[in-house]
């Protein structure tokens, strides 16, 4: 009798260890997989489809983590992070533009990623400017994941009809075009420049002042140098310009503009070559007719070759190590060549640009169905890349002023001043100045 | 009233237009017709997990709304406690902030009770935004009605719990329905909320959705909005016209005696 | 045992009937006031970021500031346009389906339609039809000979507010037309045969029946409705951000423009709480000189309980 109870209790308690074990370990296994979330601002359901691929992929082939994407309208995008980094709760990997990367990291909830940067690296090269945007105190806070930048967008068809032989390399030659494409009767106008106060005017209204050679918004000691003869001049040329565009451009954001290209509304504008899907749906012609340009810059040589673009990059908003190994992963993963090629070419052709140099990358990207239509137009994007830059980033500071000037779209408000009360060109720069004084 | 259906008429007709059309001067009548966009927004587009999440989200503020605000008008209309009139007036409290402030703190309090990222959450928002103004107008509607029912009722000597639920509901029932109707538009059409406290995208209503769609960045298709218009009008549209019929039954049956 | 007392059992009712409304609202609306008053004490600029007590400073600011003072003006302008507007042909919509036609019930249920679409797709809509060039209703004004130039609705800063008010307007009738239909269906049936039989006219039966009974509900109307016209802000700010200039910035549009683009979030508690306190007042003085209306519970039914 003893014997068959211990003999019994005996196998039981084997039994239960047994299980026990087995449970710890199935627990650990479980606890193994290092739950991951990312929140981007890229709605579009074209991007977010593009992203899952991306995440899909690196789930399966890294199964220790689980990455999650997450999307948050533009709007809503700084009201949500800043209670999340109040709250504390869930999101290890953001996407940052330079002025809202300034704005979130004032919450605290910004991680230095100078380590996690450097793990990437290791995988792939970056291409430097798109990363200078991030630099600030010794440190790195964004890894760069890609690229935009705005051309001279025009309509081939235009100027074949008015005779002009080929897009304006200079200042001078905008206007002239312009003028001869306007043709009210026709509802046609040469250029539609947004005069609004927001950001498409902001952008549009910079890279312009950049080409005339005004880049730098700011001095070392984050002084505004805005006031200044190639700005005069550049806001002089946007009062002509406004002349030869749509009459309500005091009202135009991001779709109105390309909505005023794609429609043959307009001529020229100034955008990033973004809409190749809607061109070819919409516009009626061909991806041949349209065109892209380096933005012109004067003809006296008193500019430069220059335009308006930003680095989109990935903060990291948490300091567990495990994770930033996996945030490391990933992004090691996504910038890779095959992967990051494909991304490119599909989620929003055109749009995004590769913040790497690899010949394989960017082979694939061009081979990609809609991009492969617009290759010149596109190509032409890479080229420029170098030449390009972000407002309040220019100097050797980091400037926190910047989050005003574009939040609160001051370029835009000066040229909406000039156009709307009509005030000469150097008194609406005057203006500009005094709106970044007085910044409080 | 031309003027009111006229701009939902074009809407209609723009969304069985391709966009090429409508990017340009438009002739009132068609010169293409095209499913395109519907195709895009009911087989492209999360159009369908969209209005389900919207479904749930609005039913689930019906249905925390109708009891708050039948009973926080009964109480306001028919009883009488000290502070009632202060208490019904501090209702209104909650229309008189600006919504996108209380975003942020709104985030934290909700952290708290695990209602982040839930339906649920949402739904008790909207209940918030909608009680209040329910109450106070079931209230005066109540009070339009005429008394003697219920004094008949008290003589008779039925239980003021009683008399609520079998008279003065019923009476009131064109009023309570168009309340209910209230409360799951606002619901169905909140937008803010909505994004800041849904972070998984399996879980974003209607608004998210076509916002992100319509107002994602550069893009702009006229014809697929017309037709997010009408895909967000509909589903509320035919809502209606099954509940409608009650209404209407209420309204012509007039005061049952 | 007084009728107020709580150990009267009407009272103790009364009371938990209305207590768990009392409860939400305190929870998600005073708390987060409570937490925009302390932020309008300080200098913080991003919410987490670090900041100082500066006491009233912000505030002292704002009373100083002309763009503060000129958007109170034009969200009174606003609340007063569009009140106006809103009930006026709300309740001349009601007053027409009321009689009955044919189609009547589908119609009733048509109208509501605008007010269930999000505000994203109406402003996008709305932006597209009143384009300069190649809107409809420009292009169809000019095609019928009724404009020369077209119209810029929302580029205009003169006319941008009004067309703004008539797009919230267009959203805000349907369910206004429905509050007003179902309070004259209250209305019995007896009182207007009653007054038909005594000869009277549409007017007066308009003036001594309807608008009576329709009395209570206007009020409410009035002042939740003043409430809710003072803090719209998504129509506002998607279809013309407050411009152009500053010609539509009414006071949410400022404050959300301070607190997210300026990144000044004490600031912009500050002078939501400015405005929240004008409401407040506004409120006071509007309840006193309605008071009758808002008698609630009224005396008839007093002696019932005994």
């Amino acid at each position: 009798m003893d014997n068959n109870f211990y003999g019994k209790s005996f196998r039981l308690m084997k039994l239960f260890s047994l299980t026990f074990a087995a449970g710890l370990l199935g627990i650990n296994l479980q606890a193994k997989t290092i739950q991951l979330t990312m929140q981007h601002m890229e709605q579009p359901p074209s991007r977010v489809e593009a992203m899952q691929v991306v995440v899909d992929k690196f789930n399966a082939k890294y199964p220790q983590y689980r990455m999650k994407q997450n999307v948050v309208g533009w709007g809503e995008a700084y009201s949500r992070v800043t209670a999340q980094v109040e709250a504390g709760v869930g999101v290890d990997l953001q996407q940052a533009i330079p002025a809202f990367f300034t704005a979130i990291r004032q919450t605290g909830g910004v991680q230095p990623a100078t380590g996690v940067f450097n793990k990437v690296a290791k995988e792939v090269k970056f291409i430097g400017a798109y990363v200078d945007q991030y630099r600030a105190d010794g440190e790195i806070w964004a890894i760069p994941a890609f690229g935009m930048l705005e051309l001279l967008m025009y309509n081939k068809k235009h100027f074949e009809e008015a005779g002009i032989p080929h897009p304006p390399k200079t200042t001078e030659e905008v206007l002239a075009a312009a003028k001869k494409l306007t043709i009210p009767s026709k509802g046609q106008y040469g250029f539609a420049l947004p005069a609004s106060d927001t950001l498409a005017g902001t952008q549009s209204i910079y890279t312009w002042m950049g080409a005339f050679g005004g880049k730098k918004i700011f001095d070392d000691n984050c002084k505004p140098i805005v006031n200044n003869p190639q700005n005069v001049s550049a806001y002089s040329f946007l009062k002509e310009l406004a002349k030869y565009s749509p009459p309500d451009i005091g009202s135009y954001a991001w779709a109105e503009v390309e909505g005023a290209l794609v429609s043959g509304k307009a001529s020229m504008i100034t955008f990033k070559n973004a809409f190749m899907n809607s061109w070819i749906n919409d516009s009626g012609l061909t991806a041949n007719d349209l065109g892209a340009a380096p933005i012109p810059v004067p003809s006296d040589g008193s500019g430069e070759r220059f335009s308006l673009s930003y680095s989109n990059a990935f903060m990291v908003m948490t300091n567990d190590p495990e994770k930033q190994v996996g945030i490391s992963k990933f992004m090691a993963f996504w910038l890779s060549p095959e992967i990051y090629g494909e991304w490119l070419g599909t989620s929003e052709p055109g749009l995004f640009l590769p913040v790497t140099d690899n010949a394989k990358t960017n082979r694939i990207m061009f081979s990609a169905p809609v991009l492969s239509k617009f290759k010149n137009q596109h190509q032409m994007s890479l080229d420029e890349a170098p030449y390009t830059g972000m407002y309040g980033f220019m100097q050797n500071n980091y400037c926190p002023a910047v989050g005003q000037f574009e939040g609160q779209n001051f370029t835009a408000k000066a040229m909406e001043k000039m156009v709307v009360e009509d005030i000469s060109p150097k008194e609406a720069v005057q203006y500009l100045e005094e709106l970044m004084l007085n910044v409080n | 009233m031309f003027i009111l259906l006229a701009p939902f008429l074009w809407i209609l007709i723009a969304s069985f237009r391709p966009n090429m059309e409508l990017v340009r001067n438009q002739t009132l009548i068609p010169q293409n017709i095209t499913l395109e966009n519907y195709v895009s927004l009911f087989a492209k587009s999360a159009y369908w997990k969209w209005v389900i999440n919207s479904f749930i989200v609005s039913i689930y503020t019906v249905i925390l709304s109708l009891p708050l605000i039948v009973a926080g008008a009964y109480s306001v209309y028919r009883t009488q406690f000290r502070g009632r009139n202060v208490l019904s007036f501090f209702l209104l409290s909650v229309y008189i902030f600006p919504t996108a402030l209380l975003v942020v703190p709104i985030f934290k309090i909700f952290d708290g009770l695990s209602l982040i990222d839930s339906h649920l959450g949402c739904a008790l928002m909207n209940t918030a935004f909608a009680v209040p103004f329910g109450i106070w107008l079931l209230q005066a509607f109540l009070r339009s009605l005429p008394p003697e029912l219920e004094e008949a009722a008290a003589v008779d000597g039925i239980s003021k719990t009683r008399t609520l639920f079998q008279i003065i509901i019923p009476q009131a029932a064109p009023g309570i329905i168009a309340i209910a109707m209230f409360a799951f538009i606002v619901s169905w059409t909140e937008y803010l909320f909505a994004m800041t406290l849904l972070l998984s995208n399996d879980l974003h209503t209607l608004p998210i959705g076509l916002t992100g769609i319509v107002f994602g960045q550069y893009r702009v298709n006229w014809g697929f909005a017309a037709a997010g218009a009408v895909g967000s009008a509909l589903p509320v549209f035919i809502l209606f016209l099954i509940v409608g019929r009650w209404f209407i039954r209420g309204i012509s049956a007039g005061a049952i005696k | 045992m007084t009728q107020n007392d709580f150990r009267n059992s009407e009272a103790r009712l009364g009371l938990y009937l209305i207590l768990p409304a009392v409860v939400l609202v305190i929870l998600v609306v005073i708390l987060p006031i409570i937490s925009g008053i302390q932020i309008s004490f300080t200098s913080q600029r991003v919410v987490g970021s670090e900041f100082e007590t500066v006491g009233l400073k912000n505030y002292l600011n704002l009373f100083g500031d002309k763009n503060f003072i000129a958007s109170l003006g034009r969200s009174a302008v606003w609340v007063i346009a569009n009140g106006l507007f809103q009930t006026v042909i709300s309740l001349l919509i009601a007053l027409l389906i009321n009689q009955p036609f044919r189609g009547q019930n589908f119609v009733r249920t048509w109208i509501l339609l605008p007010w269930a679409v999000p505000a994203a797709v109406t402003a996008i809509l709305w932006r597209w039809m009143f384009d300069a060039t190649s809107g409809i209703i420009n292009t169809s004004m000019m095609g019928l000979g009724v404009l020369e130039k077209p119209l810029l609705f929302l580029a205009n800063p003169e006319i941008a507010g009004i067309s703004l008010t008539f797009v919230n307007s267009w959203r805000y009738v349907p369910f206004l037309t429905i509050i007003f239909l179902a309070s004259l269906a209250s209305v019995p049936e007896e009182e207007y045969e009653a007054a038909k039989v005594d000869g009277a006219g549409m007017w007066l039966q308009f003036k001594s029946i309807t608008f009576p009974n329709l009395l209570p509900t206007l009020t409410v109307l009035g002042l939740v409705g003043t409430l809710w016209a003072s803090n719209v802000f998504d129509i506002i700010w998607m279809m013309t951000r407050g411009g152009p200039g500053v010609s539509t910035t009414t006071v949410p549009v400022l404050m959300y423009d301070t607190a997210f683009y300026g990144y000044n979030i004490s600031k912009a508690s500050a002078g939501a709480i400015i405005f929240l306190l004008l409401l407040i007042i506004f409120a006071i003085v509007f309840i006193f000189l309605n008071r009758k209306q808002f008698i609630l519970a009224n005396e008839t039914f007093k002696d019932l309980s005994k």
